[in-house]
């Protein structure tokens, strides 16, 4: 029996390979360089009985195919752009895609089953989906029921196996769900790109030389192609890129507009005999922004209650800074940036690279729910090291979570529970420990560092603190001060970036206690502007804001600066984003043709990935959701196509105001 | 009475004795503040340096000229009031309006959606301390800020209000609303004063706030002096 195996990556095929071939498979040219055709033989198939099979395992590189509208016809400038919304889509295969199917159809040809190795998630699906039509052209016998699809989530031998072993179907929904989102960005992005260039190009060109937008548009890739001239200036448009770009500028008009201005509080100095400072007690009502109305309140207090405060609650309860949920892409991207300052696509791509080595688990993942079954225990003592040699500086504390000391405060511990599973993948975690040799770049070692101190801080117990608070009222206002003892550190030992740290010690007063006041003051202040943009707080916002995926944040955040809308700065150890003058004007001129809601805003994206949600659900059909967004984006056209002289007028009033 | 809460009470005249028999305790009340004239030393106390506190002697009635949230800083009120006028501007670079979506349907059947659904964006939070603009049937302008919180807080404006004897005024023009016991809210409006209410208070913001853009332009050369002074009037050592 001959069993077809494909998976994603040739790295992915040739570790499965190696699993499930026992270490015994040959390899073989596919006629693509980097994919290469691993024989070999293997039992455990339950489709094939336990039955011995011969099984060539393969891949693909990404997707298999792209879809794009027919150049002959619809080329840029042969059509009239709006004709774009309903003309037809075919499937086009670039040189290396070419010669990636070829390989597929002719290991498919003689195949009694089809088993899709494409990582778990709905792109994943897409591709396996993409496979199998791919394999029937190869070989008509090929029936649904002959094709089945391997559920895993990272390259551990024993979870391999069982993936082999407990083959799935293809998931159609995710299938339909991944089509609608490709065809969707594709007519909006050819359409929308197409009108932006013919539109701004010239005054682009002129204000800002030929080399101010570079690249091409992704969602426009063969119909660029038969002109360069264009090429040099493409203005282009993306359903996430444009509501990525409008973050940026929304803060970086913030700071622009801000004006400062002034607040007022009042403190109280209360003696703190245990220390050789007083205690500064913080007024409940925080700041006001009104001198008069600060003033009244600090004058009746003074004439009402003179120098004397009153203990009116004294609270002191152990406290607890809970370790990090379980690990998921975003937070890894986030985390990333802010403790290794790493952009989410060198973060992304080091854990890419580290899965593909079989060293941490499937990266793209939103679930930051451990499931029960997982031995969890078993890879904290992989993490230990123990007996090895040139251990990893956290070894130590993996083994101390093991240990059998009753009275050691930091045991090993089943992680928290988030909210998010997306039935895919576990979260982010180490799968076999890393030696002093292995062969990973230093921006792998310091990602896969930060995933495995991620990964043992959750197995952790909680930091232990007690903290106290007193709260005095003078003259019925009310002032607080909190004091906090850190108690045991836990899992902060193996998880530096968290902070959490001891403070003073409060005053010893007792609850109804009339304590004096040494000083009593009016503090006035002024606000300050927020700071440019990171890159961790562009990650968070467009999660939640459902722009992209886990998977697709970085390369948005990528693309919006390769076009040139944003550049990044670096201000001491932090770097921020800026909006370049092209970017301004791109999102203040759909604003000032009323479509800053559908473009440079999150709505219009957030309800399309809603939609694509209901299509994984079986509540839409693809369909439907391509009709009406697609209807929707060719009114948004009809308007942008009627006003470009806006468009034209923004560009030169930014460009002279930003000069 | 009702007359009274729906007028102007600077350009009000009534011919109703306080003590008719016809009138209820209500009326009553409401008459006798209005009828009330505003102690001597209110207002004119400012430029005397020994005002501090005091408390008021008998009940006064006030109209309400302007409501300002006073925790909040003028630009986040701006930016709340601009995309309650246009939800589409909304900011979108804080945490804080993620879970914002817009609204552009509505069923009408659909009994279940208010007002205060589609008016997310409140500037108006329980634990907000806020600064009221009064005005006494004299015309003089008056100040009072809460230190409980007022349920009414988003009257409209000309709603009345009697400051009942015994609440507290700092320099003979802020009273400070410290109990129930305080005042007497009684509702009513002024019709002319809440209309394009919104686009007035945005005028009202944006010039206060260019004006103290301007004042710290002019006073920057004078920072330093007028610094020391204010830290001196602002700073007391109680002891």
């Amino acid at each position: 029996m001959k069993v077809l195996c494909v998976a994603e990556k040739n790295s992915i095929a040739k570790a499965v390979a190696n699993i499930l071939g026992g270490g015994r498979s040959s390899s073989r040219d596919s006629g693509y360089m980097y994919v290469k055709n691993y024989d070999f033989q293997y039992s455990g198939f339950s489709f094939a009985n336990g039955n011995d099979c011969q099984v060539t395992m393969t891949s693909v590189a990404g997707h298999l195919t792209g879809i794009d509208f027919s150049n002959e016809r619809y080329g840029w400038g042969k059509c009239k752009i709006e004709e774009l919304f309903d003309a037809p889509l075919s499937n086009v295969f670039d040189k290396n895609q070419k010669k990636i199917t070829e390989n597929i159809k002719r290991e498919a040809r003689y195949a009694d089953y089809l088993m899709i190795w494409t990582d778990c998630d709905r792109e994943g699906e897409y591709i396996g989906w993409e496979i199998y039509q791919e394999a029937l052209k190869g070989n008509r016998r090929l029936t649904d029921s002959q094709v089945f699809r391997a559920v895993f989530s990272h390259l551990e031998r024993r979870h391999i196996l069982s993936a082999a072993r407990n083959p799935q179907r293809l998931d159609m929904n995710s299938v339909n769900a991944v089509g609608t989102r490709i065809e969707i960005d594709l007519r909006a992005g050819v359409t929308f790109t197409r009108l932006l260039t013919d539109t701004m190009r010239n005054k682009v060109i002129a204000a800002m030389g030929p080399s101010a937008t570079s690249g091409r548009s992704s969602s426009d890739n063969n119909n660029n192609t038969n002109s360069k001239k264009k090429d040099s200036v493409v203005i282009s448009y993306g359903t996430c890129q444009f509501p990525t770009l409008g973050f940026v500028v929304d803060r970086f008009e913030r700071i622009r507009n801000f004006i400062s201005e002034e607040f007022w509080t009042i403190q109280l100095h209360i003696e703190n005999k245990d220390a050789n400072t007083p205690t500064v007690f913080r007024w409940q009502r925080g700041n006001l922004f009104d001198r008069l109305s600060c003033l009244a309140f600090y004058e009746s207090c003074i004439e009402i209650a003179g120098n004397k405060a009153k203990v009116i609650d004294l609270k002191s309860k152990p406290t607890s800074k809970y370790r990090p949920l379980p690990l998921t892409t975003v937070e890894l991207q986030k985390n990333c940036a802010k403790f290794l300052k790493l952009n989410a696509k060198q973060s992304l791509d080091a854990a890419e690279k580290l899965y593909q080595k079989g060293f941490v688990s499937y990266p793209r993942t939103e679930t930051d729910i451990f499931p029960k079954v997982m031995d969890l225990r078993a890879l904290v003592e992989n993490q230990a090291q123990i007996g090895q040699q040139g251990r990893s500086p956290w070894a130590e504390y993996a083994e101390g979570l093991l240990s059998d000391d009753p009275y050691a405060p930091n045991k090993y511990q089943f992680p928290r529970n988030g909210t998010h599973d997306d039935k895919a993948h576990p979260p982010i975690h180490p799968v076999i420990s890393l030696g002093a040799t292995a062969n990973i770049t230093p921006v792998e070692r310091r990602v896969y560092e930060y995933i495995s101190r991620h990964f043992l801080a959750s197995c952790s117990t909680d930091a232990k603190g007690q903290s106290t608070s007193l709260t005095l009222d003078w003259a019925d206002e009310k002032f607080l001060a909190d004091g906090l003892v850190v108690l045991e550190r836990n899992f902060l030992n193996v998880y530096p970036w968290a902070k959490w740290e001891t403070t003073k010690q409060l005053p010893r007063l007792e609850m109804n206690e009339e304590c004096t006041i040494m000083k009593s003051e009016m503090k006035s202040g002024k606000t300050s502007p927020p700071k440019p943009m990171t890159e961790s707080e562009l990650i968070m916002l467009m999660d939640a804001n459902g722009i992209g995926t886990d998977a697709t944040i970085a390369e948005h955040i990528e693309k919006i600066q390769i076009r040139n809308y944003v550049k990044s700065e670096k201000a001491g150890k932090e770097t921020y984003l800026q909006p370049t003058k092209l970017g301004v004007a791109l999102v203040h001129g759909f604003e000032a043709i009323g479509l800053e809601d559908s473009f440079a805003k999150p709505f219009q994206r957030r309800e399309m990935e809603e939609e694509l949600k209901k299509i994984c659900e079986g509540q839409q059909t693809r369909n439907n959701v391509v009709n009406n967004i697609v209807g929707k984006y060719r009114s948004y056209f009809m308007k942008t196509n009627n006003s470009k002289n806006v468009l034209l007028q923004v560009f030169d009033r930014v460009n002279r105001q930003l000069s | 009475m009702s007359s009274i809460i729906s007028q102007d009470i600077t350009t009000c005249t009534t011919n109703i004795p306080p003590n008719s028999t016809t009138n209820s305790p209500r009326d009553r009340q409401i008459l006798d503040a209005l009828n009330n004239d505003e102690p001597d030393w209110l207002l004119t106390s400012p430029n005397n340096s020994t005002s501090g506190l005091k408390r008021l002697n008998q009940p006064l009635l006030f109209q309400i000229l302007m409501v300002e949230n006073i925790s909040m800083s003028k630009l986040s009120i701006i930016d709340t009031i601009n995309s309650n006028i246009n939800p589409n501007s909304i900011k979108v670079d804080t945490m804080k309006n993620k879970n914002r979506k817009l609204i552009n349907q509505i069923n009408d059947n659909d009994s279940n959606i208010n007002d205060d659904q589609i008016n997310s964006n409140n500037i108006s939070s329980a634990n907000s301390t806020f600064k009221l603009t009064l005005q006494s049937k004299s015309g003089n302008i008056y100040f009072a800020t809460n230190s409980i919180p007022l349920p009414w807080i988003n009257c409209p404006l000309g709603s009345k209000i009697i400051l009942n004897k015994n609440i507290i005024i700092i320099n003979g023009n802020t009273f400070l609303i410290k109990s129930n016991s305080d005042f007497t809210f009684l509702g009513g409006i002024i019709i002319n004063y809440n209309e394009n209410k919104d686009l007035k208070q945005l005028n009202y913001l944006n010039s206060k706030l260019q004006r103290s853009t301007n004042t710290n332009t002019n006073t920057n050369t004078n920072t330093n002096t007028n610094t020391q002074s204010r830290k001196r009037r602002q700073s007391q050592t109680v002891e």
